[in-house]
């Protein structure tokens, strides 16, 4: 996929010479409208975050035989769910403290900001953290090592990053409130991208209403679904405001297409029919909503297209600005008959509508579930779903859409608790390519390997850069459905039982098998102090940012797993607990310590048994 | 799945097979070789993700029609001078954009048909009918992901099966290979080709990846042990059913890899530009690959394959002429070499490609795109097509007409139901087994739209 922004970035390297001026206060938090400040958020961001490796000693985990061994397989089904990948540092703080003191710990841990690593990651290359204009660099490839940089901070925020559950929850909102980098004229946007990351991820643990406003105003979300330059209508020329926004912010980002009980499940009126929960007219109506905004340093309505290459990238990142003579300001009937008056500014319109769906009685199952899928299980019991949206519609103080009470009640419930012999025989979700890839990472304490820039200056960078197509890469959904739905039932079993497997509909034979070869690059002759190490070809290792053909650029420490191998049970052990929470059986972990003593060299031995479990079902699903 | 899923018994076969001589690789399939064609036949499916705008791509050339399709369109309309004439054996005077020069000289040729105004309808229904509720259309009509699901499964009922997974669950018995599965993705599992019981094998345009590290090549390697083992890991019993699902698709995507991978490798292209290797286009890439694989079709013994090839990006709501054109121009292209090589193999009257969408566009714009639609036209290409004509009623491209449902949102006349019966009966369906096919089918008078012969 970025082998065509190669073709786009040629014939914009000609064009790029041209500039256009800074216009921007470089403030990309204030949400304004106009003069009028409307909300400042203001983010947590530790200002001197750097991300670093873990170096530090593992402790021992639990054996099989262990008395601790069940407490630990119940720790990594918990940091399972709420991390990028279970480390054994993680497991013994929940043996020592609880999952309550975890949760609390995580709830409190202030955002990475992805702006930030951004900037910093590109300052360090030697370029301008704010170019003046989206191709600025594109002689020297910049804006190329800028998407490249933005894909880097990411891997290495969820990788290496404090905020594990912040980030989980991120991933989960990226699903629901889609942007993708596949839109049309994406490319060069990825400030943009990187604070769009950032407003999931202060909202993550925030309000679901303000999460709403700030996607409904961010420019990224604006081109992506067209509600950026989208005039009033001028029904002489025959031009109707853009319905798209209007219909996906009610269909997919807060109430769905039909009424819901609060466990979830379909309202059926007395003839057993769904209800919808709006129609045509409705989105006409939102769609008026939506008009008259444009890029934050426009001067003019819609000047320049909303594609147009010399833009400065500020204008990627601020909230958009209304412009009120493009806004239609007649009274609308939205949800449930209301009346919005006629005469508001823009950002009251939106505003009033916001209100309007948020008042809606669906959004809190229909989100709730949501999440619940996206982080927890597939299938969530009807009673999972009704006590999560209760906390939603209030969170205990009268509030509605407050986040961190939603996670919680997410994280503590009761269905999480029943161990694996107790709980049905479908709980758990496929896990998307991400969660699979920084799992191995986060277990065996992935470092990165230097990346140079023009200036000669050395990164210590995690690098992934040639993902497959079926690889539900992060903000690179195909559609603004995401990469599959939520209600989908794979044949056979699962669909006669009515269970969902949402991310198999990605995950055909294909994927199965790139996933496969996919563990095998990431695994083996990967450990840091391997002399056969895995160098790539050429001046691709620790080389050139730009040109790329070895996909993957980080390296594991396995010097733990390594005082284990000549007690290959008790290394199958280690393995199994990390990364399948002990759920690899008795009688495999027998025959998989025996196949790696028919290897004499200890390293192989180690990436034998982490390669045969990653690929494992257990490893694939997560419980 | 069925206790005698025939894929299971395929594992087996394959686990076999890999032990000793891997299946298929002693016949060598010869690309133009004297191969029966005698009684094979293959349906391409080419969707064309996020609405088409057939609006632009097919256009009324008399002056009065174009002159209302201008006025609407304004600056989106494709210019007079820049419509290639279709020579229609029937009276429509109709015009097809530049970009579409291939697709011109099929339909002059008489390869290629258009079926006009197609799109998903539980039943007939008119502009009266749809406001006064006398007829009902499928729900959620202008969301993506319903519309694609309707037209893909035509069904109204709790049934989630596509219907070219069901007409692959009726007709399987046609195929003497019962592993590999008569429906083939280019593009990932869809709605169209899920079975009650069965998925589609996929493949990649670039062809079959193996799974290097579980070679077994040489039987006394590490990897062929490593492989043995893993084989004893998936095959053992699970009580987690997303567990189990896991194992079996691993297993079927790791034995069909190897069977598939060793036909193909043992192929001899000719020289035709379809293979070409500079296209860039996944698109053309993944026709290509459908030819490879329908010329094997001795080899996989196999008598019905229905494909399946996804052409994303037409939900153009802003900048959409130059948006559209480079998808015209794909499909364009693809459709000119996919016939080609199809001719250079004789094999043009066994293959029938059509076109499906979710949806069409407005008429009007909202600035410089269009929205979610309804009817749309569509194109069927292949030898056994009755070709050069335009089927089904051409809607009046005005607003407020009798055919608009607003803002140039048109309402179709031919059913998707149509459409697809037409197609299913050309592949051997028959008629008492099309309407428990496709459900909807009894709503509509005619269920042969006569394009394929």
């Amino acid at each position: 996929m970025f082998i065509r922004y190669r073709k786009q970035l040629i014939t914009a390297i000609s064009a790029a010479v041209f500039m256009a001026a800074c216009g921007g206060s470089g403030n990309e938090t204030d949400i304004k409208e106009n003069d009028h400040v409307v909300t400042p958020p203001t983010p947590p961001i530790s200002e001197t975050l750097v991300l670093k490796p873990d170096t530090q000693p593992d402790p021992a985990l639990p054996s099989r035989q262990a008395a601790d061994w069940q407490r630990a397989v119940e720790a990594a089904h918990f940091l399972g769910r709420a991390s990028f990948g279970v480390t054994a540092k993680d497991i013994q703080f929940i043996l020592d403290k609880g999952k309550e003191a975890w949760l609390e710990q995580q709830l409190s841990t202030p955002l990475t900001s992805q702006v930030e690593q951004l900037d910093k990651r590109v300052e360090a290359y030697g370029y301008l953290a704010v170019p003046p204009s989206m191709y600025y660099d594109s002689a020297s490839n910049g804006e190329w090592a800028r998407m490249v940089a933005k894909q880097d901070v990411w891997w290495e925020t969820v990788v290496w990053g404090s905020d594990q559950l912040r980030q989980r929850v991120v991933l989960a909102l990226s699903q629901i409130l889609v942007v993708s980098h596949q839109g049309a004229g994406m490319y060069a946007r990825e400030r943009g991208f990187a604070n769009y990351t950032d407003i999931l991820a202060d909202q993550a643990f925030g309000s679901y209403e303000q999460l709403l406003l700030e996607v409904s105003l961010n420019p990224i979300m604006g081109i992506y679904l067209s509600a950026i330059n989208n005039p009033k209508a001028d029904p002489q020329r025959g031009i109707y405001p853009d319905e798209n926004y209007a219909r996906e912010i009610l269909q997919l980002f807060s109430i769905g297409l039909e009424e819901l009980n609060l466990d979830g499940s379909v309202k059926r009126d007395s003839k057993g029919n769904s209800i919808a929960t709006y129609d045509q007219n409705t989105i006409n109506e939102f769609a008026r909503i939506f008009t008259g905004w444009s890029f934050s340093t426009n001067t003019e309505f819609a000047e320049g297209g909303e594609f147009a290459y010399w833009r400065t990238p500020i204008s990627n990142v601020e909230p958009m600005k209304a412009f009120a003579e493009y806004h239609d300001s007649g009274p609308k009937t939205l949800l449930n008959g209301e009346i919005i008056p006629s005469g508001q500014t823009p950002i009251q319109d939106i505003r009033s509508a916001i209100g309007n769906i948020m008042a809606h009685p669906n959004v809190a199952p229909f989100i709730s579930k949501k999440l619940i899928q996206h982080l927890i299980t597939s299938n969530p019991s009807p009673a999972y779903v009704e006590r999560v949206a209760n906390v939603f519609n209030d969170n205990g103080s009268g509030v509605k859409g407050d986040m961190k009470a939603v996670i919680k009640a997410i994280y503590l419930d009761e269905e999480l608790l029943l161990n694996p012999g107790q709980s049905h025989e479908y709980f758990g979700k496929r896990k998307e390519s991400p969660l699979v890839i920084a799992g191995i990472w986060r277990s065996f304490k992935a470092r990165g390997t230097p990346v140079t820039g023009p200036n000669n200056v050395a990164v210590e960078t995690i690098q992934y850069l040639l993902n497959e197509p079926t690889e539900e890469t992060f903000l690179y959904a195909p559609t603004v459905f995401n990469f599959y739905q939520t209600d989908y039932a794979p044949p056979g079993v699962l669909a006669q039982r009515k269970l969902y497997a949402p991310e198999f509909q990605v995950f055909g034979g294909a994927a199965a098998i790139n996933q496969a070869n996919l563990l095998t690059n990431l695994i083996y002759r990967r450990h840091y102090a391997d002399e056969q190490r895995y160098r790539g070809t050429g001046q691709d290792w620790g080389g050139n940012i730009f040109w790329n053909n070895m996909p993957v650029k980080a390296l594991l420490n396995l010097d733990v797993e390594l005082t284990l191998a000549d007690n290959p049970i008790a290394l199958v052990d280690r393995v199994n607990l990390l990364l399948t929470q002990g759920q690899i059986s008795e009688p495999h972990s027998r025959l998989i310590a025996e196949h790696i003593s028919l290897l004499h060299d200890p390293l192989e031995r180690v990436y034998e048994s982490i390669f045969l479990i990653a690929i494992s079902p257990e490893y694939a699903i997560q419980r | 799945m069925k206790t005698n899923n025939p894929r299971r018994e395929f594992i087996k076969s394959v686990a076999k097979g890999l032990a000793g001589t891997a299946i298929g690789s002693s016949l060598l399939p010869l690309l133009a070789n004297a191969q029966s064609t005698n009684g094979y036949k293959a349906l391409v499916c080419i969707n064309l993700q996020g609405g088409n705008d057939a609006f632009n791509c097919f256009v009324p050339m008399s002056k009065s029609a174009y002159n209302s399709y201008a006025a609407i369109r304004q600056e989106l309309a494709v210019p007079h001078e820049h419509l290639l004439t279709l020579n229609s054996k029937g009276q429509q005077a109709y015009g097809v954009n530049n970009l579409l020069g291939e697709t011109q000289s099929l339909f002059n040729r008489g390869k290629l048909a258009i079926v006009s105004n197609v799109g998903n309808l539980h039943e007939p229904i008119n502009k009266q009918a749809f406001f006064e509720k006398t007829a009902l259309p499928p729900a959620h009509l202008f969301s993506h992901h319903d519309q694609t699901l309707y037209a893909h499964t035509l069904n109204q009922g709790e049934l989630s099966s596509g219907w070219a997974g069901r007409v692959a669950e009726l007709m399987a018995h046609n195929n003497i290979n019962q592993h590999l599965a008569m429906n083939i993705s280019l593009s990932g599992d869809n709605y169209l080709q899920r079975g009650v019981d069965t998925l589609p094998y996929t493949v990649r345009s670039s062809g079959v990846n193996m799974i290097e590290q579980l070679s077994e090549t040489d039987p006394a390697s590490f990897s062929a042990s490593r492989a043995k083992l893993y084989r004893q890991f998936l095959s053992s019993e699970r009580v987690h059913l997303l567990h189990r699902y896991y194992s079996q698709l691993q297993m079927d995507a790791w034995g069909t890899a190897q069977y598939v991978a060793d036909i193909l490798d043992s192929q001899i292209l000719p020289a035709l530009p379809l293979f070409a290797t500079t296209h860039t286009s996944s698109f053309v890439q993944s026709l290509a690959m459908i030819v490879r694989l329908i010329s094997a079709r001795d080899a996989f013994e196999v008598k019905r394959q229905v494909f399946y090839v996804n052409l994303g990006g037409f939900d153009t709501h802003r900048d959409q002429l130059a948006q559209h054109a480079p998808l015209m121009m794909q499909l364009d292209q693809g459709l000119g070499l996919f016939y080609q090589a199809l001719e250079a193999l004789g094999l043009e009257n066994n293959v029938t490609a059509f076109t499906m969408s979710e949806f069409g566009r407005t008429l009007t714009r909202n600035g410089d795109g269009t929205d979610h639609g309804w009817g749309s036209h569509h194109m069927v290409l292949g030898g056994a097509v009755d070709g050069q004509q335009i089927y089904g009623q051409l809607p009046t491209l005005e607003i407020d007409s009798d055919d608009d449902l607003g803002r140039g949102r048109i309402i179709p006349t031919t059913s998707f139901e149509q459409y697809s019966a037409t197609l299913c009966r050309w592949f051997g369906i028959a008629n008492q087994d099309l309407h428990q096919l496709l459900p909807n089918l009894r709503n509509f008078n005619l269920s042969d739209l006569g394009f394929l012969n």
